[in-house]
């Protein structure tokens, strides 16, 4: 008789192998095609399965850890209506730059391509929006297939990849050695910065008189933030954020101009007007950046960065193209530059600080009284003075996340979490849940408008059931106000489609175990934000604001930089 | 009408499915239409050869889609991927990973 050698099932390779790579958590819901997967749960009690209520929350829930921790989150579904669930969340990730690894099941590969029940072609759908996808119709392949998803994801630029595990291939029992997780196709770093292109940078940076610095996603994807501001300490060059730059370098840094593009700062979108050099770091000149491409920037030179070559070019053609990973790039520049002291560049950036300053409402509406709803503005600096911008902020989309990125001072490493690529309504609920299981000790906001809540509400399920310390601020002007806002100003203030008839909020989050609380006046406010922070567990507060409130100042879409409007 | 210009690529990939899916699914996205296809073994085992040619109205957003379909293809030809391919009347040669 022949000696039994050891064997495996392969939905227990598979859960071994997401063990090898360091998977903690994991966020899904099961269904029939992945039922082997969850059965293999028991054995690894290294993985930690969330289930969330909704299969997009899980998406969103890995990238809330992926954002948090730099390292891919995993997010996993069944076949046909869990894995279409997900699209969501991938394209977003994909948009984004966000590393995760989505996981799931698909029927057997005898009936693939028979409309089998529960069958949906996920990786002919995905294509567009994955770094790469795999579907498994080897059990021996799993242990490469899983190494090589991990890596692919957080290498390079990063993004999302699937793998699609039919059931056939989860319950295969196979011995369990001779497995080879070599990777087949290892990536080539970028090029780096070459010794013309740091001459040319250097004559370009020794000639300018009004430069600017771009700070990018790149910038804290690379864990470059100290390589970044070195340069900028060295060279006294003033600089802006992209939306997802911010908190790159803290909020408070005296060169800091604020966001730049559709709803950016004053000063930043006039220097961004009439600079003559721009280095962009970790960037990639979104059309939200620039407005209409022909008139942007007319007088600068730009010196672009990135490790993604399709990226450079593409929108805004660079003087000095560098394919390289920033921190090499960015310690060459460093030592070419020269230190100025900027002075009327700083002075034309101070006067239009100022300007702001002095028709921005929220320093005028400090003091509304008992009849009149809080600003957004105001909320967001309330609870950006309250945590000294040193709390995890996630945002939804819409109005709220506007504010959230303009008001809250953003003073500690990668702490703002929003959708920026995709704009999907709905991240927030569920990516900080992914947050705040990578940073267990830390106080994770969430900041939602009342249409972006309604579409993961039901997460708050999963809030309840795993008790998810989050602190809902929920801005509630009983409409979709961002649409509400370009129908005011765009579309003859026909408001069709975005006024929203809301739930009892409180009711609801009680009817989940969730104590809250409404606020209507600005002398509430800040009492409720302190027992938001004081109370163990989640917290709901909803202030209630007013519907024709404003995000300034704006640059139309399309538009010139000049065409930027202050008030409406 | 417009004058379209005609582009053809010549990329080297990974005989496995899904590839030259992926090759026209970036093409499709742009809103580019092909005009020929012919894909074929070469002489390396498990490479195949693709060459596409596809019509757009403005030469300016190729550099791109070339880019692109390298870090597709780059994937998938080991470490030296090499691609040409035809902008009007120039050719280019782009060595991917090679040392040159």
């Amino acid at each position: 008789m022949a000696r039994h050698k050891k064997t495996i099932k392969g939905a227990e390779l598979f859960c071994r192998s997401l063990v090898k790579e360091g998977v903690t958590y994991l966020f899904g819901y099961t269904g029939g095609a992945i039922m082997p997967v969850y059965d293999a749960f028991p054995k690894f009690p290294q993985l930690k399965h969330i289930m969330v209520r909704h299969e997009q929350a899980a998406a969103f829930a890995a990238q809330g850890v992926a954002r948090a921790s730099g390292k891919p989150g995993v997010c996993i579904a069944t076949s046909g209506p869990g894995a279409t669930n997900l699209m969501t969340g991938i394209a977003d990730a994909h948009l984004d730059s966000i590393p995760i690894v989505a996981i799931t099941g698909q029927v057997a590969t005898s009936v693939i391509g028979t409309d089998a029940f529960q069958e949906s072609d996920i990786i002919g759908m995905l294509v567009p929006v994955t770094k790469q996808s795999y579907i498994l119709d080897d059990p021996y392949e799993i242990p490469r297939v899983v190494k090589e998803a991990f890596y692919l994801a957080n290498t390079g630029r990063k993004g999302p990849v699937i793998i699609d595990l039919p059931k056939d291939i989860a319950n295969a029992v196979i011995p369990d050695d001779g497995f080879d997780a070599t990777i087949r196709y290892p990536v080539l770093p970028p090029p780096g910065i070459g010794k013309d292109q740091v001459a040319h940078a250097q004559r370009l940076m020794a000639s300018s008189e009004r430069p600017i610095v771009f700070v990018g996603h790149g910038v804290i994807q690379s864990g470059a933030q100290g390589e970044v501001r070195r340069f900028l300490e060295k060279s006294n060059m003033p600089f802006s954020c992209t939306l997802h730059g911010i908190s790159a370098l803290p909020g408070d840094h005296p060169q800091y101009l604020g966001m730049m593009g559709m709803h950016g700062t004053v000063e930043a979108n006039r220097a961004i007007e009439n600079a003559d050099l721009i280095i962009a770091l970790g960037m990639r000149f979104d059309d939200r950046v620039t407005g209409k491409l022909d008139e942007y920037a007319k007088d600068a030179d730009v010196i672009h960065v990135e490790h993604d070559p399709s990226e450079i070019n593409k929108n805004v053609r660079a003087t000095v193209p560098i394919y390289s990973d920033l921190k090499p790039a960015v310690v060459e520049m460093t030592k070419v530059v020269g230190h100025k002291p900027y002075k009327k560049w700083y002075a034309f950036a101070a006067e239009n600080r100022r300007y702001w300053e002095g028709i921005d409402p929220v320093n005028q509406g400090n003091s509304r009284g008992d009849k009149q709803n809080p600003l957004m503005g105001t909320v967001i600096r309330k609870l950006s003075d309250l945590t000294d911008g040193r709390d995890n902020v996630v945002s939804d989309v819409g109005q709220h996340q506007m504010f959230a990125a303009r008001y809250y001072q953003f003073n500690r490493f990668n702490t703002w979490f929003n959708s920026g690529g995709l704009g999907s309504m709905g991240f927030s609920v569920p990516a900080a849940m992914g947050v705040k299981y990578t940073r267990p000790k830390e106080r994770v906001w969430v900041i939602v408008g009342d249409g972006s809540f309604q579409m993961n509400i039901q997460e708050l399920g999963t809030i309840m059931e795993q008790n998810i310390d989050i602190k809902i601020l929920l801005l509630n002007n009983n409409f979709l106000g961002m649409v509400r806002q370009w129908q005011d100003l765009f579309h003859g203030s026909r408001f069709i489609g975005t006024p929203v008839k809301n739930p009892d909020f409180i009711a609801l989050a009680s009817a989940y175990g969730i104590s809250g609380e409404r606020v209507t006046a600005e002398k509430s406010l800040e009492p409720a934000l302190r027992r938001a922070m004081k109370h163990k567990g989640a917290y709901l507060v909803e202030i209630v604001t007013d519907m024709d409130e404003m995000i300034m100042p704006m640059i139309p879409a399309g538009s010139r930089f000049s065409d930027m409007r202050v008030t409406r | 009408m417009r004058q379209k210009k005609l582009h053809t690529i010549l990329a080297f990939a990974h005989n496995q499915p899904g590839v030259l899916y992926k090759l026209l699914s970036l093409i499709r996205k742009k809103r580019y239409n092909v005009e020929t296809i012919t894909v074929g073994h070469t002489h390396v085992e498990g490479i195949s050869r693709m060459t596409i040619s596809f019509s757009h109205g403005e030469g300016n957003k190729i550099e791109q889609i070339v880019q692109q379909i390298a870090k597709i293809t780059a994937d998938f030809y080991e470490q030296e991927a090499v691609m040409f391919y035809l902008l009007s009347e120039k050719v280019f040669i782009r060595h991917f990973g090679g040392k040159k």
